[in-house]
């Protein structure tokens, strides 16, 4: 790439929605070379030493949040954390009150993760340090988003044509709308499946291809990626009953066999066994589930480097 | 000393005027008004130069919010006022919702008689049901008796059939007008904006357009049932005018819905002064489109302030409402372009719904409007309001209040 074809780094991470091809190439390439640090015996870089990570995580995260910490630490950042449940939020703080806050301690970045769409828009707009959105509300989960293409880059090579499905809750799923966004600027279909009041049509309107049967997909993609369906949902008349979104939508052995020799098997977890995957496909060869959440700490790692490693304005 | 307004468009179709001419003022009435350009200023006589520009009756809103009681710090009597001028208007009527709900007529005199000392008429609306929970018909014989010149649940909508069919009844034997808001709070529960392809794109949970399809269509039949006087509060989108007979109530718009869409979320992404109800919908020019035809009645500024601290958060946490009464004059004549379709929607057909009395008399007190046309501007803190959620901040607009007298 020519100097005049780098884009200046942005300061935040904020979602996948217009970012652009380079940009995320450059991720996922920055990625791959971070990857090697995570199968060293020594698995830190000092790259980061002496910048400070904030951890705010105002909803619950486990894969997540370990992982954007191991991610920091192994480019040698101060990493603190912290969540709802500890967090002034608690006694009615409001978010910009405690990132004014948190401010005053000068961190050089936030992780956020917060329940309402645009809070890391709100905090990017107010602060100089940069914010990386590790899932805002329903809106976007970018890191997931490049985590799943480098998996999906990894197998399949370049995506320009590829055909991807996801299936499952699109509507309520950052996961899957980051993908969108990301999976369409590198190139490739999406077609997404699912009941009427978990895929609504207007998803069209993203440019997919909207189906609700996962059997009409299964043929055609290159990879298949699960969403995990979220049993609170069946007491809002999302769905009639378990047995039924397993039956109709789940991923079993018999639909396995119906998809291409290559077709890639994901799930950004936690995942309801049973419902939207049968415990047998995780051994599945087709099955990166577990390369998912490996390349999670490279791009992580990545995403961290490029925002605080002196690249804004290259 | 008198005053003469000399030169200016003088319009009022309830007075019959429609041309140039001057307007003396003396004594905090007009003193006369002359036809014409022939006219002579009498000697010490202070004379305001009105050439292009426009001379109206004041504009009157069906819908207002004043932070007095319980919420000054949003808005006041004296900044509302204030605020009310610098957009034309000299007729305002309150909502029930404050704190205490306006739904007995002890608070219904004492709003009354707190807002007498402005310089704006103040008129009050009582709550359809009491404390605005949609169980209860409120006192509305004993609150027409203290002053109210309608009933409105707000943005509560009565849920129950029931209960609203017989609010209808009650209010139409009281020949009161009811104001009432087409949503479903059902349907309405998960979402903060417009359900369509802009909220799939950035992430926000949608309101769907049924939901003031359905509630509209209710409202029309139990109107019909009833014979009550029906307004709608601030309709979003034109979509159920082609396929309702609405003939028979009263609609109305917000001036923002003529200007801004969904779109504009995206564009200012998650600015919380676009969370408002009724959500920014996808059609503002078919809403226009509308109000030039004839199917929307009424133009309002659906003004609802609201200060930095309630703004400075995240989208859907920011409560809803956005200010208007010092820009939708502005937005509407940069929509519209048609001053007299203007005024019929925002001052002659709710002064009629109210049954007010507007009108350039020669003998009557002060109610003047003058509107400058040829004027450009862009709204910019700080505002008469006390309110920071102006949704048209920074952008062009064509038209702008010169004066008010009242």
């Amino acid at each position: 790439m020519s100097q005049s074809e780098i884009q200046p780094w942005p300061k935040d991470v904020l979602g996948l929605r217009g970012m652009n091809k380079s940009t995320i190439t450059r991720i996922l390439d920055t990625a791959v070379q971070f990857r090697t640090v995570s199968k060293r015996a020594v698995k830190k870089v000092p790259t980061l030493r002496g910048r400070t990570v904030i951890m705010a995580f105002f909803e619950n995260s486990t894969r997540t949040k370990l992982s954007f910490e191991v991610a920091a630490k192994r480019l040698s950042a101060d990493v603190i954390s912290f969540s709802a449940s500890t967090s002034s939020s608690k006694k009615g703080e409001t978010l910009l009150d405690t990132a004014k806050n948190l401010s005053a301690m000068s961190p050089d970045a936030m992780v956020l993760r917060h329940s309402q769409t645009g809070a890391p828009h709100l905090l990017a707009k107010h602060f100089d340090w940069s914010v990386i959105n590790a899932g805002d509300g329903i809106n976007e989960h970018p890191s997931q988003g490049l985590l799943d293409i480098l998996t999906m880059r990894d197998h399949l090579g370049d995506l320009t044509g590829k055909h991807i499905g996801i299936v499952g809750d699109i509507q309520h799923s950052r996961v899957a709308r980051s993908n969108i966004f990301g999976l369409q600027t590198m190139g490739a279909k999406v077609s997404i499946a699912g009941p009427g009041t978990m895929c609504p049509k207007h998803y069209e309107g993203l440019g997919v291809q909207v189906v609700h049967s996962i059997d009409d997909l299964l043929g055609s993609v290159d990879a298949i990626m699960m969403l995990r369906v979220q049993r609170e949902r069946l007491g809002i008349a999302m769905l009639p009953s378990v047995e039924e979104y397993a039956s109709l939508y789940g991923l079993n052995v018999e639909r396995m066999r119906k998809c291409q020799s290559h077709c890639l098997v994901m799930h950004p977890g936690p995942i309801n066994h049973g419902v939207e995957m049968m415990p047998d496909v995780l051994d599945d060869s087709r099955s990166v589930v577990m390369e998912q959440v490996t390349n999670g700490i490279a791009i992580r790692m990545a995403l961290l480097h490029l925002a605080l490693s002196g690249q804004r304005g290259v | 000393m008198r005053q003469i307004l000399k030169g200016g468009w003088i319009y009022c179709t309830e007075a019959g005027w429609n041309g140039v001419g001057d307007i003396w003022l003396l004594d905090g009435c007009i003193e006369a008004i002359h036809m014409g350009t022939g006219s002579v200023s009498p000697a010490e006589s202070q004379v305001i130069d009105c050439s292009g520009k426009w001379l109206a009756p004041g504009l009157v809103d069906i819908r207002t919010f004043c932070g007095e009681l319980g919420m000054q710090h949003r808005e006041t009597f004296s900044s509302l006022s204030s605020a009310a001028l610098a957009g034309g208007y000299t007729d305002l009527v309150l909502g029930p919702w404050g704190a205490p709900c306006v739904d007995n007529p002890a608070v219904v005199t004492d709003l009354l008689a707190r807002s007498a000392k402005y310089p704006v008429r103040y008129h009050a609306l009582g709550s359809l049901t009491l404390n605005l929970e949609g169980d209860l018909i409120s006192e509305m014989g004993l609150m027409k008796r203290a002053g109210i010149v309608g009933l409105s649940d707000g943005n509560a909508p009565v849920s129950s059939s029931v209960v609203l069919r017989r609010a209808f009844q009650y209010a139409e034997r009281l020949n009161l007008p009811v104001f009432v808001t087409p949503s479903d709070p059902d349907l309405d529960t998960e979402g903060v904006m417009h359900e369509g392809k802009v909220s799939t794109r950035i992430g926000l949970p949608g309101i769907p357009l049924a939901s003031e399809e359905m509630s509209l269509a209710r409202i029309v039949a139990l109107q019909r049932d009833t014979g009550v006087r029906c307004c709608t509060l601030p309709l979003g989108s034109a979509a159920s005018l082609s396929t309702l007979d609405t003939d028979s109530i009263s609609v109305a718009v917000a001036a923002r819905s003529l200007y801004l869409s969904d779109a504009s979320i995206e564009e200012d992404l998650y600015n919380p002064s676009l969370h408002v109800y009724p959500p920014l919908r996808s059609d503002p020019q078919a809403l226009a489109a509308a109000v030039r035809k004839g199917s929307v009645e009424i133009v309002i500024s659906d003004h609802i302030p609201l200060t930095r601290v309630e703004q400075d958060c995240e989208f859907s946490m920011a409560e809803q409402g956005a200010m208007g009464l010092e820009t939708a004059l502005s937005i509407a004549y940069t929509v519209l372009e048609d001053l007299p379709l203007i005024w019929e929607k925002m001052c002659f057909a709710p002064a009629r719904l109210l049954g007010l009395s507007k009108g350039l008399h020669v003998g009557s007190e002060l109610d003047i409007v003058i509107f400058d046309p040829n004027v450009e501007w862009t709204p910019s803190l700080p505002f008469q309001s006390k309110g920071i959620n102006e949704p048209l901040m920074g952008q062009s607009l064509k038209g702008r209040v010169y004066t008010t007298f009242i």
